[in-house]
């Protein structure tokens, strides 16, 4: 589930078609140049910024695509979730557990990966037939017990954490260096994104905004809402796992508050407050967010009371989050010209 | 042949019956019209035929089949598409976006996740001009005016070829010029496809006595009287349980 | 006898459970909103409690005014933030509700670190409370015993207000359907006012009811809400007689396995939780119509 299967790109209405004329439909190459977008643009500030601004970026593009396989189930799908960290946590732990296994390190991020799928398959199939608040009361459970875990059993260090996960090296580039790095965790989450972004585009995609609008309606014209719902955690589940083990590697040590109540939060206000009615607009948030938080209120002693601000004025004041309002400023100063 | 069954069907929701041992046989290509006063329980049974709610006793059948756990995905899959009482529909979706994804959502593709999102085509044409929502194909359904909505959703149940369609108080809130346009739609649609089978609810009886062959009367949440609708409108027990309640259908002339 | 005296731990344990949870349960019975901010609130209460009481042996009078303090100034807060945020938000998704009562929990919790900073606090029990006594051959600390009294008073207090008195019949007619409500000429938005204030004043009295049995920290209120939110899914969205159920297996299953299971304590919660789930969806006195979603 994690990483679908890439079918021939030119392949358009095989089988018995009820579509006549759509044959010269060009393929849709957003999920193609907006990865690459954000791949340029951000190595670009990468390669602009001093040090310390780096390494928050190097931090800002892996929770970009935590934020954004939050809003797979937020955005997307409809489906709630307050215990996101978990997956991200898992993935991390994953890595750090299995960290002398002579294994190259897009082979961790797989295995990362998986392990936040099958418990997302787990979690998911436990919580099936619950509606949405208790679904999201049931994921702040499951991550608390996570969390709750690493304390108790011993191999998993508690707060201490787990050290020494090795970045590895890619057919002999070694990716300890922080630019060589970058440029790893940079196109690992830019290809994701795109496979992101595709999905997103896709009937499955459109499926999953139907069940957002109205799951009741969405099951009475057939669509298998609840089976979608699965596929989309568990999709939610193995991006964010995926983007644990960058971080543990990024990093090369694991605690327990990337399992926490607290960053799942915090996971949240970020992807709100880029916007989740967008595709990009979490990543953006992410991003934003880190800034914010290194620049303005990282040395305060206030954090929780300005990180509950931001995410006040960002639900009562302009939830569509940051693109929304840059959109509505376009719009203001483009009147009378619409486009989309 | 038989296309929809109910066999003694019960239904609550942990307090008293909203529906008690119902039992009805519509045949294929019958339409049949489910009246009585508000809260007798015709929502609530076509709940049960359209697999929303689960009968918590007796069986509805399908074309002779057991359908009384199947639930609404799997009715949708077997040809039963149904519209609401207040228009459901995907609201930050255009119009022609609603229609493809109900016309696409039983086939499997739907659940691809690279392959790409299809494209309109004739079916989706056809409905929106059955409808009259041809000039409103582009625009965001949200923005549509309550009887549009109501005419979307027929829209979206055509898109989907059905067997069995269940129209819950189809012409409620729509305009005086759109009554008889739906009226129309429904009945061209029983000529051209003589063996579509269509279960009704409706307050307005111009409507069930254009349309249905056959009435049924609840009550109570039971079946109070069942008949060709001019034996059901004849019948005195038929006045007598509307003046009993507040009806507000107008006269059933 | 030690399995009489583990039961008694455990309801000792599940009372102060229950008053947290069951000013949650009540608010989102009657109003829909499930108000993360109740953490928040109960640790005000509890940090209020430690700032009366000081560092000293407190008397029973000042330790009954500390307590009514908390409860006070709490549902002072409750109905702030009905008033400025939650109202806004009635016609709004539960999400969105989710998100700006989750604000309002980092907001209170913030200014509690300004004013009372991030250290642990910890108070005295009331001079004459601090003893234990015996019962059926088990030691039972006089304050848990205290702790029991107020929970059976407040359910019962609870139970009263709700189905006897002519609030209580308002209160039941907004939880019904509030449209109706206001069309029959009810004060729809004083009501929805005033349960929140009530509910927030229970937090506010758990708060302060329990600052002597733990150390007090504005983070405090992450633990308890995420138990509290364990106890309501347990007994049911709603369900305020669910709740006191909830809080009592949770708090004897809790002190069973401090007892005999230790590697168990602490998770016990969320075992309940996962089971209940599975099992009965709408928690153990749900009622499908309060816990729409």
């Amino acid at each position: 589930m994690s990483a679908p299967v890439r079918t021939a790109p030119r392949r358009i209405a095989a089988g018995p078609s009820i579509l006549p004329g759509v044959a010269s439909a060009r393929f849709d190459l957003r999920p193609v140049y907006e990865p690459l977008i954000f791949l340029v643009l951000t190595s670009a500030a990468y390669f602009a910024m001093p040090p310390n601004m780096q390494y928050i970026l190097g931090i800002a593009v892996i929770y970009a695509l935590l934020t954004t396989s939050l809003s797979v189930l937020f955005g997307w799908t409809g489906t709630y979730t307050f215990g996101h960290a978990a997956f991200f946590g898992m993935g991390a732990y994953a890595a750090a557990l299995l960290k002398d296994q002579a294994w190259g390190p897009l082979t961790f991020l797989g295995v990362s990966a998986a392990v936040a799928a099958v418990a997302a398959v787990v979690i998911g199939l436990i919580g099936r037939r619950l509606a949405k608040v208790e679904f999201a009361m049931l994921t702040m459970i499951v991550g608390q017990i996570a969390y709750l875990l690493t304390f108790r059993v011993p191999e998993l260090e508690g707060d201490n954490g787990i050290y020494g996960i090795p970045r590895g090296e890619i057919a002999g580039v070694d990716l300890a260096p922080p630019e060589t790095f970058w440029w790893y965790s940079v196109i690992v989450v830019a290809v994701v994104m795109g496979l992101l972004r595709r999905i997103n585009l896709s009937s499955f995609g459109e499926s999953l905004s139907a069940i957002r609008d109205d799951p009741v309606k969405a099951a009475a014209i057939g669509i298998p809402v609840n089976a979608l719902r699965l596929a989309a955690f568990t999709l939610a589940g193995a991006v964010a796992g995926l983007a644990g083990g960058l971080f543990a590697q990024q990093g090369s040590i694991v605690t327990p508050s990337t399992l926490s109540f607290t960053f799942s939060g915090q996971i949240i206000i970020m992807a709100l407050l880029g916007g989740m009615t967008r595709f990009w607009g979490p990543a953006v948030g992410a991003i934003l967010f880190q800034f914010i938080n290194a620049l303005v209120f990282g040395n305060t002693p206030h954090a929780t009371l300005v990180l509950g601000a931001i995410l006040l004025a960002v639900v009562l004041v302009f939830p569509s989050g940051v693109l929304g309002v840059l959109s509505r400023l376009r719009g203001l100063l483009s009147r009378g010209r619409r486009t989309r | 042949m038989i296309a929809l069954e109910l066999r003694n069907v019960h239904k609550h929701y942990g307090g008293p019956p909203v529906v008690q041992d119902v039992s009805l046989t519509i045949e294929r290509g019958r339409t049949v019209a489910v009246i009585g006063p508000n809260g007798a329980g015709k929502t609530t049974l076509f709940g049960v035929m359209a697999g929303e709610h689960r009968a918590t006793g007796g069986s509805l059948l399908l074309f002779g089949k057991d359908a009384t756990r199947a639930g609404a995905k799997r009715l949708a899959h077997l040809g039963v598409a149904r519209t609401f009482q207040v228009a459901r529909y995907f609201l930050e979706k255009t119009v022609e976006q609603n229609l493809v994804i109900a016309r696409d959502a039983r086939r499997s593709r739907y659940r691809n996740p690279v392959s790409r999102a299809p494209r309109p085509g004739d079916t989706i044409t056809a409905a929106l001009d059955a409808v009259g929502l041809q000039d409103r194909r582009h625009q965001p359904s949200s923005t549509l005016s309550h009887g549009d909505r109501k005419s979307l959703e027929i829209a979206m149940a055509l898109t989907q070829d059905p067997a069995v369609l269940l129209l819950d108080e189809p012409t409620a809130g729509m305009g005086a010029e759109d009554i008889p346009r739906t009226i129309r739609l429904l009945k061209g649609l029983r000529e051209s496809r003589p063996d579509l089978t269509v279960v009704i609810t409706a307050h307005d009886m111009e409507v069930v006595f254009a349309l249905a062959d056959r009435v049924v009367l609840m009550a109570g949440g039971k079946v109070a009287l069942e008949g060709s609708p001019a034996a059901v409108r004849d019948d005195p027990l038929t006045r007598e349980i509307y003046l009993g309640d507040s009806y507000e259908g107008g006269s059933a002339a | 006898m030690a399995v009489i005296s583990t039961l008694i731990n455990g309801v000792a344990y599940g009372v102060p459970l229950f008053l947290v949870a069951s000013g949650l349960t009540l608010i989102y019975g009657v109003i829909g909103v499930l108000n993360f901010a109740h953490g928040s609130f109960f640790v005000v209460g509890a940090l209020l409690a430690t700032t009366v009481i000081g560092t000293g042996l407190p008397t029973l009078p000042t330790f009954a005014v500390a307590v009514l303090a908390g409860a006070a100034a709490v549902a002072a807060l409750g109905l702030v933030t009905e008033s400025t945020v939650v109202r806004r938000l009635y016609r709004g998704d539960h999400i969105t509700m989710l998100l700006a009562t989750f604000a309002v929990l980092l907001i209170v919790e913030g200014v509690a670190e300004v004013l009372w900073g991030t250290t642990p606090r910890s108070i005295s029990r009331p001079e004459v409370l601090s003893g234990s006594t015996r019962i059926l051959g088990a030691t039972i600390p006089l304050y848990d015993i205290v702790l029991v009294v107020v929970g059976v008073l407040v359910a019962a207090g609870l139970f009263l207000l709700i189905n006897k008195s002519a609030f209580g019949r308002s209160v039941r007619a907004v939880a019904q359907d509030s449209v109706m409500g206001e069309a029959v000429g009810l004060n729809t938005k004083r009501v929805m006012l005033l349960v929140f204030g009530l509910g927030s004043a229970l937090a506010g009295l758990a708060g302060a009811l329990i600052a002597p049995n733990v150390s007090v920290s504005p983070s405090l209120g992450h633990d308890f809400i995420l138990q509290s939110f364990a106890i309501v899914i347990i007994g049911g969205l709603g369900s305020v007689t669910g709740s006191l159920v909830a809080a009592l297996l949770v708090g004897v299953a809790e002190a069973f396995a401090v007892a005999h299971m230790p590697e168990l304590a602490g998770f016990t919660f969320y075992i309940l939780v996962a089971v209940v789930l599975l099992v009965r969806p709408r928690g153990l006195l749900g009622s499908a119509k309060l816990g729409r979603a």
